[in-house]
């Protein structure tokens, strides 16, 4: 019988349907890897086992009860742990304490260090680790602690246990003594999940595989009767439209020189223009790079990555999640602290702040747009003007905003851009996550930059905005901008850049453009360059 | 839709402005306070309590619309009682030797100075602002009593003299100077360029960075601007008593804040507008002479005082949840 059976459970976020009609099982004594992109729903499904969520509808059933008022507490009484990519240590207490949180063994009320040692000391060594129980938490590699988390999960002795990623920051001892535990799980017929983007890994340790992909069960599969490319096939597998914009020197530059997002009429004329282009071919753009990267280098998240962005082109930075992508462009707008040569239109330039790299005119559009890219408690007007004062501070005024040519620059870019707003003093707060993106794009384009860094531009954005986002950055390009994107949905980067540098652990270890830029080649470099980037400790796990 | 539809219900628009609009708001609260002085204490309906009214709230008022610049930049400046202090007594000290001119220019040097450090430890050395201001006030008070020895000078500037008690056209020139320099403020703040910096500051800091903001440049302008007010205010408090105490600035330090938040303006920063900051003081300068007038005692005048600023926050100024 199933431990745990999700059955027809959906599940949406402000009308996002992020789950549609998941179900699977998961047998005791069975170890199921989940398999998806990023953005499949592989957490939101564990947040309904682990009860961070409740479904929309179906249901969840846990050793065959039906579980309707379900917590995170809850779950874990009865018998739920769980481990995740991210730490939820407290850093500042040892590590006993930490194994034990929340259920510290106590004796008349004091919970005594020593014996809170000693019980931890059993749990370390099943889980490979040998520390003093006393040291504290945040003192650990991130690879121990995460050993810790382990143990912290094995505490209250689960008959369930989730892995979300719970190997990437491992060894590959360290990973083996993950996968001890796993099997000892499974000897004692307790049942696992695992998440990883590690194929290998899976394949190693899972007897099961059930593949996710936009929400949905793709299929569920035998370890046996299945293999790498069949996986990576039912990850992928969807059909292309109009959603992309035709690449560089594939469309004709029409209305290049506004950049404004086009209407479904010249989406359509463009689409055509690529049938005709296609015949004789208009050479791609051929000037020297406009920013020229060489050795950049950001300490503890990338390492000597050589860019090269030219006017017209799209560049893609691909992999798994944090692998140093979200780094080099923080690098680029002068946000971190970086070594390494940066040429500006062949001059060596210094980007030590935001202020320098917009002086450059570089424009950078975060993945995180509430807190960075935009005042979101502010109104329309005032964020679209703020990085355009000096357009609309005429000098014969001193320092004086004209008001009259804000309310023009406002009304422009919000027509252009189609915003959808209810007027230029509606707070940003209260628009759409895809208006926000619009709006957070739009502030730049009055000050025509020269490049252009966005991350996960389309995150958390409905289909129809990314599409308008797609044709928009490609027509920026095609006016000469040179724009750089990160993403870690392989799609998006398939479809919209013209040349995608796959990242792993810091590092570009793959470059991919025309023919060989597929989503099966991306996705196979972001993950084989995890199996053939050399880990700390060498060798296989398998 | 992309058009904007500007011309949405302006009824609707209006009343929903009126809410919005906490300035508004603090001087209703401080018209119904000085109606309520009127009908039921003695001695506020003539023209001359108005005309003393406006004058002592001028010395208070001119530090509170400095500390409008500060909060309304996430920032706080808990040095203004020290600087109101150093300015008196620094310009007391010199007018004594070499002259009153160079009395003020020195005091008001010294005043921007403090200021400047105040920037200098946020931005630079990111010293949170109720620290770092909190220790250059310290610091100020501990230089004055070594500076004056324990006993500092009194001093009759003829300049300031008059510019604390002298009127025109029956206007005591203190509340015009008050009016004037919160002239400037309201341009500085709502329509300069720096004041777009200071509401973006208010805003979000990282988004502010990331949006080429310049903190520094912005910071230095507003604790710069912040402590030459409190030093201006402290010369036409010299001027008023013709005395200086290393203590006269202290009713300032919470005061100049008080008058910011019942203004309207958002504690957080970010929000609220400089003329609310003057119904600010205004009430508050009310407030306390209406409480000198029941003839209680000091203590019990303090105690009413504090409630007070707690009941007209609650009714109006509370920060809302988002």
């Amino acid at each position: 019988m199933a431990l745990l059976a999700v059955e027809k459970v959906s599940k949406s976020f402000a009308g996002n349907r992020v789950l549609n009609e998941v179900s699977f099982d998961v047998r005791a004594g069975e170890v199921l890897a989940l398999v998806g992109e990023n953005g499949a729903g592989k957490s939101t499904v564990l947040s309904l086992v682990t009860g961070l969520l409740s479904p929309d509808s179906g249901r969840v059933l846990y050793d065959g009860e039906p579980l309707r008022s379900w917590s995170p507490h809850r779950a874990r009484e009865v018998g739920i742990g769980s481990v995740h990519q991210e730490l939820s240590l407290n850093p500042h207490q040892t590590v006993a304490e930490n194994v034990f949180l929340g259920q510290w063994p106590a004796r008349r009320g004091l919970v005594l260090r020593r014996d809170l040692a000693k019980r931890a000391r059993p749990l370390l060594e099943r889980v490979g680790l040998d520390v003093d129980p006393l040291t504290r938490a945040g003192r650990l590699p991130l690879g121990q602690q995460q050993l810790v988390e382990l143990a912290k999960a094995l505490a209250s002795g689960p008959r369930l246990l989730i892995l979300d990623e719970a190997t990437s920051a491992l060894d590959d001892d360290q990973v083996r003594s993950v996968f001890a535990v796993v099997d000892e799980l499974r000897a004692a017929d307790s049942s696992v999940i695992i998440v990883s983007h590690r194929m290998a890994e899976l394949f190693a340790v899972s007897d099961r595989l059930t593949v996710l992909k936009d929400g949905e069960v793709m299929a569920t599969r035998d370890r046996a009767e299945t293999d790498h490319d069949d996986i990576v096939r039912l990850m992928i597998g969807r059909e292309l439209s109009d959603l992309f914009p035709p690449k560089a020197g594939e469309g004709s530059p029409v209305g290049a020189e506004i950049a404004a997002i086009p209407s479904e009429a010249e989406i359509a004329e463009e689409k055509s223009a690529a049938g005709v282009a296609a015949e004789n071919t208009i050479p791609v753009l051929t000037g020297a790079p406009v920013l020229k990267v060489r050795g950049l280098t950001v300490p503890g998240a990338c390492e000597n990555v050589d860019l090269d962005l030219d006017p017209g082109r799209i560049i893609g930075l691909g992999g798994l999640q944090g692998q140093g992508q979200r780094a080099v462009l923080r690098a680029l707008f002068g946000l971190v602290r970086h070594s390494g040569r940066i040429e500006l239109d062949g001059r060596p330039a210094r980007l030590a702040s935001p202020r320098e790299a917009i002086r450059g005119r570089i424009a950078y559009v975060p993945e995180d747009r509430k807190v960075e890219g935009l005042h979101v408690a502010q109104n329309v007007r005032a964020n679209l003007s703020l990085t355009n004062l000096g357009v609309v501070t005429p000098g014969k005024r001193l320092l004086t905003v004209d008001r009259g040519a804000e309310a023009a620059l406002v009304d422009d870019l919000v027509e252009r851009m189609r915003i959808r707003v209810t007027g230029p003093e509606q707070e940003v707060r209260r628009l759409s996550g895809g208006n926000q993106q619009k709006v957070s794009l739009a502030r730049w384009l009055p000050s025509e930059p020269r490049v252009l860094l966005l991350a996960e531009p389309t995150r958390g954005i409905d289909v129809g905005t990314k599409r308008e986002i797609y044709h928009l950055l490609r027509r920026l390009a095609d006016g000469g901008m040179a724009v750089l994107v990160t993403s870690g949905d392989t799609m998006e980067l398939v479809g919209l850049c013209d040349e995608v540098a796959v990242m792993y652990e810091g590092a570009v270890v793959e470059r991919l453009a025309g023919e060989d830029l597929s989503e099966e080649r991306l996705v196979r470099a972001s993950v084989t360059g995890a199996e053939a980037a050399p880990r700390k400790g060498a060798g296989t796990h398998a | 839709m992309t058009a904007l539809p500007r011309t949405a219900s302006v009824p609707r628009r209006l009343t929903g402005t009126l809410r919005e609009n906490r300035a508004a708001w603090a001087f209703g609260v401080l018209l119904v306070t000085w109606i309520a002085a009127v009908l039921f204490a003695k001695g506020f309906d003539s023209v001359s309590s108005v005309r003393y009214l406006v004058q002592t709230a001028a010395f208070l008022g001119i530090v509170a619309v400095g500390q409008t610049l500060v909060v309304m930049m996430s920032g706080i400046d808990l040095s203004v009682s020290g600087v109101v202090a150093l300015s008196a007594v620094v310009c007391a000290q010199v007018a004594a030797g070499s002259g009153g001119t160079t009395g003020i220019v020195v005091a008001l040097v010294a005043s921007v100075v403090v200021g400047l450090a105040n920037a200098a430890g946020v931005t630079w050395l990111r010293v949170p602002p109720m620290v770092m201001t909190l220790a250059t006030g310290t610091i100020v008070a501990g230089s004055l009593l070594v500076y004056t020895n324990g006993s500092p000078k009194s001093a009759k500037v003829s300049l300031l003299g008059s510019l604390a008690n002298d009127r025109v056209a029956g206007v005591p020139l203190a509340f015009l100077l008050w009016l004037g320099i919160t002239a400037v403020a309201v341009w500085l703040l709502h329509a300069s360029r720096i004041g777009r910096y200071v509401f973006a500051l208010g805003n979000g800091e990282r988004a502010s960075r990331a949006s080429g903001v310049p903190l520094a440049r912005t910071a230095f302008i507003a604790y710069g601007a912040c402590s030459l007010l409190a030093g201006v205010s402290g010369l036409v408090l010299l001027g008023f008593t013709s005395t200086s105490s290393l203590t006269m600035g202290n009713p300032y330090q919470l005061l100049s804040i008080a008058a910011v938040v019942l203004g309207g303006t958002s504690i957080l920063g970010g929000r609220g507008h400089v003329l609310g900051t003057v119904a600010g003081a205004l009430m508050l300068t009310l407030l306390t002479a209406l409480l000198a007038s029941w003839n209680v005692s000091e203590g019990v005048r303090q105690i009413v005082l504090g409630l007070l600023i707690i009941g007209l926050l609650l009714a109006y100024a509370r920060e809302r949840r988002t």
